[in-house]
């Protein structure tokens, strides 16, 4: 190995007001935010984050309309239009899933601490996460969007109410991920909490409105089913994607999440200031 | 902007007063002192679970201090800590590097974080990629990376602007000869450099090479300051250590090793060593074949031995080394997840 260290170039020294700078106020935040979602954008590049991103959520939505076609028909419910609320809110959950598998991989092999070290902005770290899990989002959701179509979904209540739909969906991206990562960051083992992610998961999704009415279940599941964060937020999608009554169970969601989400915020944020 | 440096801490690079730092019950730090003069190289020798780590923590603003001070090229850690963020470069114990990056790109990006613009941190990254041999493992990910390698990226990142301190926190450990001797090559031009390091690590060999001044650590205090020599001096110098053939001959070449040294000579006899403390090595070596000899022993080895980090350890502090150390950082682990 070469032995000297190349001297370094002019203005190249550590300047220390400089280097205070980058760590104050609203800009500098989002320019290190900035610098940390152009690398995160760069690990969806391959292949198993590209099958969550897009694959999975396709291949549940076909799967979910061919098993429920006809038993929803039956009952006068059209299939594409019911579970495509539904199969949304479960790619918000890959989304956030795999936000904080990353978030994990960064705990463990010491990357979180050492951004912590350098004369970036604090918030810069959760910034960049923070964009690049909206942005997997968006990329989930245009995907279910035009399979949906082809399906016969549409959205029934004009362009207003989709993008409201579009932006109910990436806030319940956001507070699901905060929720996982706060909880990666904080847990003695980060690893051993990607493989456990999927049990508030699995009962949170099924246990909802997503695949049927509140009736269709037991009468003491009601309570849970009817109020339940993921039913709320499936329901404000579906009215916003089929018109009719919508302000109600919108407020209900919006609601929930903001609540969710300033908690999670918090804890997410106080594990973050420990991680070294 | 920021607290003017005190006098005390303008010569001083690092500083450390009196600071604790619990996990729970447990005194990661206890009472850690300690001051590194600008442009030295500052050695932090213990085992495992000694405070090494937290001490590094605590200067790079990881965790902050209980009780105590703490300041990094003048600056507190506690009222000052974008300061601080700003004049320290930190290099852990664990490589952290960017797996799915590739090492340009790692280093362009710990450029572009510094604050350099993109073709300034573009243009550093190569001349790091080469400085640090790496140009040609340039475009692969670092996943794919071998122990060595990742330690010279994950050097290498901490220089993209140079630091007024560089703290390393471990950087051998798990190294093979070659990657340790480079890296030291490496601190060593750091230091002409004028850059201040503060090394942590378990080798008192490695603290020799390249330690202007050493403070052994134990139990989250130094108990021990001075030069390599010096330590050593302290506990007594080099050893003669002779391993016999027989079992028989044991007694025989400890009576010898005790006549020829002055000193007390000290048998293992599962391991068939004996050894004895010597101030004059090599005279002493010469005395011991020519005493065995005449004797009619003839030893399976012979040789001068200088006190290893566990002898310094039991020296200094009466205990060996590792004891309790595992306990320590679990207690450690533990404390940090619950709190």
């Amino acid at each position: 190995m070469t032995v000297a260290v190349p001297g370094v170039p002019p203005g190249v020294e550590t300047r220390v007001e400089a280097g205070v700078a980058r760590q104050r106020g609203a800009r500098a935040a989002v320019h290190g935010g900035r610098l940390v979602l152009d690398r995160n954008l760069k690990l969806f590049r391959n292949p198993a984050s590209m099958a969550g991103m897009i694959l999975f959520p396709l291949i549940f939505f076909l799967g979910f309309n061919l098993i429920m076609t006809r038993t929803l028909d039956r009952i006068g419910i059209e299939a594409a239009q019911f579970l495509m609320p539904t199969v949304v809110v479960q790619a918000m959950f890959f989304t956030a899933m795999s936000s904080a598998f990353y978030t994990a991989a960064d705990r463990t092999s010491g990357l979180i601490g050492r951004l912590r070290t350098l004369p970036l902005h604090p918030a810069a770290t959760i910034l960049g996460r923070l964009g690049a899990d909206v942005a997997r989002s968006l990329v989930s959701i245009a995907v279910l969007v035009v399979a949906a179509s082809i399906l016969g979904f549409r959205f029934e209540a004009g362009p207003v109410a989709a993008v409201g739909f579009v932006l109910v969906a990436l806030l319940f991206s956001v507070t699901l991920a905060a929720g996982f990562g706060g909880w990666v960051l904080g847990a003695a083992d980060p690893t051993a909490v990607t493989q456990v992610m999927s049990v508030p998961y699995l009962p949170l999704l099924m246990l909802s409105t997503g695949f049927a009415p509140v009736e269709g279940f037991p009468g003491w599941l009601h309570p849970f089913v009817r109020w339940q964060p993921v039913s709320l937020t499936i329901d404000a999608l579906r009215a916003l994607a089929d018109g009719g009554a919508t302000t109600v169970a919108l407020l209900r969601a919006l609601a929930v999440l903001a609540v969710l989400l300033t908690v999670f915020v918090v804890l997410a944020s106080r594990a973050f200031r420990r991680v070294s | 902007m920021t607290d003017p440096a005190t006098d005390a801490a303008i010569d001083a690079a690092i500083e450390m007063q009196d600071v604790v730092k619990r996990f729970g019950e447990h005194r990661a730090l206890d009472g850690m002192t300690l001051s590194v003069p600008a442009g030295t190289v500052f050695g932090l020798l213990g085992p495992n679970g000694a405070g090494k780590t937290t001490s590094v923590n605590v200067l790079s603003t990881l965790l902050a201090p209980d009780e105590g001070r703490a300041s990094v090229a003048g600056f507190d850690v506690v009222t000052a800590p974008e300061s601080v963020r700003a004049s320290l470069g930190l290099t852990g114990q664990f490589a952290a590097v960017d797996d799915y990056l590739t090492g340009r790109e790692n280093l362009v990006w710990f450029g572009r974080l510094n604050g350099l613009a993109r073709s300034a941190a573009a243009a550093r990254a190569e001349e790091l990629l080469a400085a640090f041999e790496l140009t040609d493992a340039a475009d692969k990910r670092a996943q794919g990376y071998s122990g060595g390698m990742r330690r010279r990226l994950d050097l290498a990142a901490s220089l993209v602007v140079r630091p007024t301190v560089l703290a390393l926190d471990e950087p051998t450990t798990g190294l093979d000869p070659r990657s340790r001797r480079a890296l030291w090559d490496v601190v060593r031009s750091l230091r002409e450099d004028g850059v201040t390091v503060l090394l942590t690590t378990q080798y008192l060999e490695e603290a020799d090479e390249l330690a202007d001044a050493i403070a052994v650590v134990d139990r989250g205090r130094v108990i021990a300051e001075g030069t390599a020599r010096s330590l050593k001096d302290q506990i007594g110098g080099a050893a003669i250590e002779v391993v016999v053939a027989v079992e028989a001959h044991l007694v025989a070449t400890a009576e010898l090793l005790e006549r020829v040294t002055g000193a007390t000579a000290t048998v293992r006899e599962e391991a068939l060593v004996v050894t004895a403390s010597v101030t004059d090595g090599v005279t002493a070596i010469a005395e011991v074949a020519q005493a065995l000899r005449g004797a009619g022993i003839e030893p399976e080895d012979l040789g001068v031995r200088r006190p290893s980090l566990d002898e310094v350890f039991l020296a200094l502090t009466g205990h060996a080394a590792d004891v309790g150390a595992d306990a320590d950082d679990r207690a450690e682990g533990v404390a940090e997840a619950v709190s």
